[in-house]
């Protein structure tokens, strides 16, 4: 077993003089799986220098940090928008981050944060609105002027996580249509989704993140950029390693960064990323070699709406890029997200610059982390039930009750709901004020005409979130908590529910 | 080739389209069917030669039908796709498909003009033919 990182076939002093002198053996990654099956590893590994991947997919996890100069006279912008999408400003004066899915304020989501980042590549001119405090030293409280990206001191992309070693492919067991994050979800496992670039993905070119760390150069949205370090949810032992990058926006290209939409999900950025993976010893010769029928990735039921979906079944690259996969015993048609065209395009571009000699190699100032514990969010555990929240000592009406009894138990008691008991206590129906009202209106005097007899109540020990669902799908604002006997212990409404105190803030 | 008939209200209670078919011996695929209070429309698809499709086209034609050949429905922008396939599976006549070397392609013949792969375009290069 050699160490991590070792240069045991080629160093890059050794790759970066063979790129000087014009000679160095530069492969697409799918040419060196194609390579390596036909002369054997080793000899693939010794015949070439350098494996170039490739990527063009949706990065959500993708901005910009720019730099305007100051107006004069100065602002400190508290709030920013270039073309009406907000983009972050709680930084110092004039720097702002915008954001891939920050949706603009008056096209909503047909044009974000990554259509802006599309533009300023495309040197287009991008319209900035900025509020500021006003202080002693950034008088200003209001900007508005257009910029294009040469008038910008820095633009810089910076994608927290990119480059997905892999990603989940996606169906819908459900009987309604999905719109998701991985494209439109057909009902009844209509389709299947998967994104990645299969045998050309960077990261799985490098599985060991034997040469991708802290400093690797690499291609980004069509110019140079840098591995910065590892991603956000960068979870490689299960085999979803994300890296953090960085370039300069002003060297890109809108072929290699697009904005996009995702339908009734939001908007994003397609990114065009490659990393040249230099072929320093055996593992790494290996890792390049891999073929789509040996990457893969699992198929998850996207119809379950929860951070744990169930996977229906493993797959591979191969099967993902036949057309069709089987799900529970059925053909089911596949749609990819990324562009292997583009991804092709990018490890093509990057073989370029380095056989003109115009790429060199970087070695990693530090290797990222291969092991790295994977948490879920810390969310409250404490469940907050109905007992936690509703009132109690309501006013109740019996059934015979008249309607003008009824109204002047309501009356100044702050609530609107009147469960109505039978003899023994027993929830027997409810009238709210709306009923008082219309029993006005019709001259009614009786409350039975106006009491309705089919209540939704609740126990005292229901989660909360079940009443909002209950309130939500009956359209209704509040209902009786009854014991096991079916007495009335008490009353809870949406009120009670979105208190601070229901939220966890005392 | 894909036709589109539009039936008068003065017709919706005759078997136009069966009798054509029957009487041309071409099968018709019916690819979409809408009826409203005063008029029907539908796309068909007859995958026949020139001779039977022209002899199919007439009789609907004696039966009172506007018949409409239809060209491709949907336009792609060159430019602007990447090919990403967001749209493949979303096709229900398999119109959209790619090359083996992963191009998206449209198969004019095949579209019915449904729609539905436009807004799930993410970079919206798909719209409706003028």
């Amino acid at each position: 077993l050699t160490a991590r990182g070792a240069e045991s076939i080629r160093t890059y002093e050794e790759v970066n003089k063979r790129i000087e002198q014009g000679g160095a053996v530069v492969m697409t990654a799918d040419d060196f799986v194609e390579l390596a099956r036909s002369k054997g590893l080793e000899a693939a590994a010794s015949e070439v220098d350098v494996v170039t991947t490739g990527t063009f997919g949706a990065m959500c996890s993708s901005g910009a940090f720019l730099n305007f100069g100051h107006s004069d006279p100065p602002i400190r912008m508290k709030k920013c928008w270039l073309n009406e999408v907000p983009s972050y400003a709680g930084l110092a004066a004039v720097d702002t981050y915008i954001g891939a899915t920050s949706a603009s304020e008056v096209l909503g989501i047909e044009y974000g944060g990554g259509h802006v980042i599309e533009d300023l590549a495309s040197k287009k001119e991008v319209h900035l609105r900025a509020e500021g405090r006003g202080t002693d030293c950034y008088p200003r409280r209001f900007l508005e002027t257009s910029v294009t990206l040469e008038d910008l001191n820095q633009a810089t992309l910076l994608n927290p996580r990119n480059g997905y070693e892999r990603y989940n492919a996606a169906t819908n067991t459900g009987t309604k249509e999905l719109h998701t994050y991985m494209g439109t979800l057909l009902p009844r496992t209509g389709n299947v989704t998967y994104s990645g670039s299969g045998e050309l993905s960077p990261i799985y070119k490098d599985l060991g993140f034997e040469t991708i760390g802290i400093g690797t150069r690499i291609f980004l949205g069509g110019g140079i950029g840098y591995v910065i370090g590892e991603g956000t949810q960068h979870n490689p032992e299960n085999r979803m390693g994300t890296l953090m990058v960085k370039g300069d926006l002003k060297r890109m290209s809108p072929r290699f960064l697009r904005g996009a939409t995702f339908l009734d999900y939001g908007p994003t950025l397609y990114v065009g990323l490659g990393i040249p993976i230099p072929i320093i010893n055996l593992d790494v010769a290996r890792s390049a070699a891999l073929s789509d029928s040996e990457i893969l990735t699992e198929i998850k039921d996207y119809s379950v709406a929860s951070r744990d979906r169930p996977s229906l079944r493993q797959v591979d690259y191969a099967k993902l890029k036949s057309g069709a996969v089987e799900v529970n015993g059925r053909s089911v048609p596949t749609s990819p997200l990324s562009s292997f065209g583009l991804a092709k395009e990018v490890a093509v571009e990057l073989k370029s610059w380095i056989e003109k000699g115009s790429f060199f190699l970087s070695r990693p100032a530090e290797l990222l982390a291969d092991r790295r514990e994977f948490k879920p969010m810390k969310t409250d555990t404490r469940r907050l039930r109905v007992k936690d929240v509703m009132s109690v000592g309501v006013p109740v009406a019996r059934s015979g009750f008249t309607v003008k009894a009824a109204a002047s138990l309501l009356q100044g008691r702050g609530t609107d709901h009147l469960p109505v008991v039978d003899e023994a206590g027993k929830l027997v129906g409810i009238v709210t004020s709306w009923d008082i009202s219309k029993a006005v209106a019709i001259g009614s005097e009786d409350l039975p005409s106006v009491t309705t007899t089919k209540v939704v109540s609740f126990r005292e020990d229901d989660a909360i979130d079940k009443v909002a669902d209950l309130l939500t799908t009956h359209g209704i604002s509040g209902g009786p908590v009854v014991d096991a006997d079916g007495r009335v212990v008490g009353l809870v409404t949406i009120s009670d529910i979105t208190r601070p105190r229901a939220r966890g803030r005392k | 080739m894909r036709l589109r008939l539009r039936f008068s209200q003065a017709n919706v209670l005759r078997p136009i389209l069966s009798t054509s078919v029957l009487k041309s011996g071409v099968a018709a695929n019916i690819l979409e069917a809408k009826i409203t209070s005063t008029s029907g429309e539908m796309v068909v698809d007859a995958q026949v030669g020139e001779a039977e499709l022209s002899r199919f086209v007439e009789l609907l034609r004696e039966g009172g039908v506007l018949v409409e050949e239809l060209a491709a429905a949907v336009e792609i922008d060159p430019e602007s796709c990447t090919s990403c396939g967001a749209c493949v599976t979303l096709c229900p006549t398999g119109a959209l498909s790619f090359t083996p070397s992963w191009k998206l392609c449209l198969d004019g013949r095949l579209c019915i003009e449904c729609g539905r792969c436009i807004p799930s375009c993410p970079v919206r290069a798909i719209r409706m033919a003028e």
